[in-house]
């Protein structure tokens, strides 16, 4: 097996698209399109506080349930997309499926998404609330 | 900083030249981003109906029944804590879906319909964003 040694990949002929042949060995995909940009492990119980994350540069709460969740390293525009998911519950169980539970991402009223930030919300019968496991993953382009 | 300019690299495996756990990726724009932080670490795709079974996934080495709607997916190749974010999607019949007990090796999905019953579901995704061990 041949093994790289290499600190940074850009692409030669466009410093922004690496091609790398699939697990099928005929199509091929983009590196840069296939990394996800940013992921975040918190929990809102208490005092919000990040667990593990990546390109997450600060973390705020704004309220009750309310996160807003900043990029180190922004997303060139506010298109991109990803999945949130809050256990809707302070229990450190979190293992019920009677909360009525859902995470949101956005609040009303807010610029929700943005290239520097997005805003996360976690619900439970009907009221916001600070939920103990929230995980958020973000895909889409990079400044 | 190693230089390289090739227009195709052929190689097996990638390490970094001065940590073997930091390669840096040009982004879409001028920004920089991690390959390692950037790469699912697992995904999956199950079935629990009649039987609960994987139908496709990534560095995932088994997977365990623990009674409607629950299921264990145990990692090929453990994480570095327990600390990972999962995204997962149940797909059948507007079902909901939970994490719990996150492991080093192994985490665990539940599926349920909106009256909050468990169900065993035809279709159960999840991916898993982290640091592998």
């Amino acid at each position: 097996m041949s093994t790289l040694a290499i600190n940074t990949i850009s692409g030669q002929t466009a410093a922004n698209s690496v091609v790398v042949i699939g697990e099928g060995g005929t199509n091929t995909t983009s590196l840069q399109q296939g990394l996800v940009k940013a992921w975040v492990n918190f929990t809102g119980v208490t005092t919000t506080t990040l667990r593990d994350s990546f390109n997450v540069g600060s973390f705020t709460d704004i309220g009750t349930g309310k996160t807003d969740i900043t990029y180190t390293n922004a997303m060139l525009n506010d298109n991109y997309s990803g999945s949130y998911y809050t256990s809707s519950s302070a229990s450190t169980g979190t293992y019920s499926f009677n909360n009525a539970y859902t995470g949101v991402f956005g609040i009303a009223g807010s610029n929700n998404r943005t290239t520097t930030l997005i805003k996360v919300a976690a619900f439970s019968t009907g009221a916001f609330i600070d939920s103990v496991t929230n995980d958020m993953t973000i895909v889409g382009d990079l400044a | 900083m190693s230089g390289l300019t090739a227009t195709t690299v052929t190689t097996d495996s990638l390490v970094g030249s001065t940590s073997a756990n930091a390669i840096t990726v040009r982004g879409e724009g001028s920004a920089t981003t991690s390959l390692q932080q950037g790469l699912a670490k697992a995904w999956v795709r199950y079935v629990t109906v009649s039987s609960t079974a994987i139908n496709d996934s990534f560095n995932c080495g088994s997977i365990t029944d623990n009674g409607t709607g629950g299921t264990t997916i145990a990692f090929s190749n453990n994480m570095g804590n327990a600390n990972f974010s999962v995204g997962a999607i149940a797909g059948q019949d507007e079902t909901f879906i939970l994490f719990r007990s996150p492991a080093t090796s192994s985490w665990t999905q539940n599926t349920a319909n909106p009256s909050s019953a468990t169900i065993d579901c035809a279709r159960v995704g999840g991916i898993v964003m982290g640091d592998l061990a």
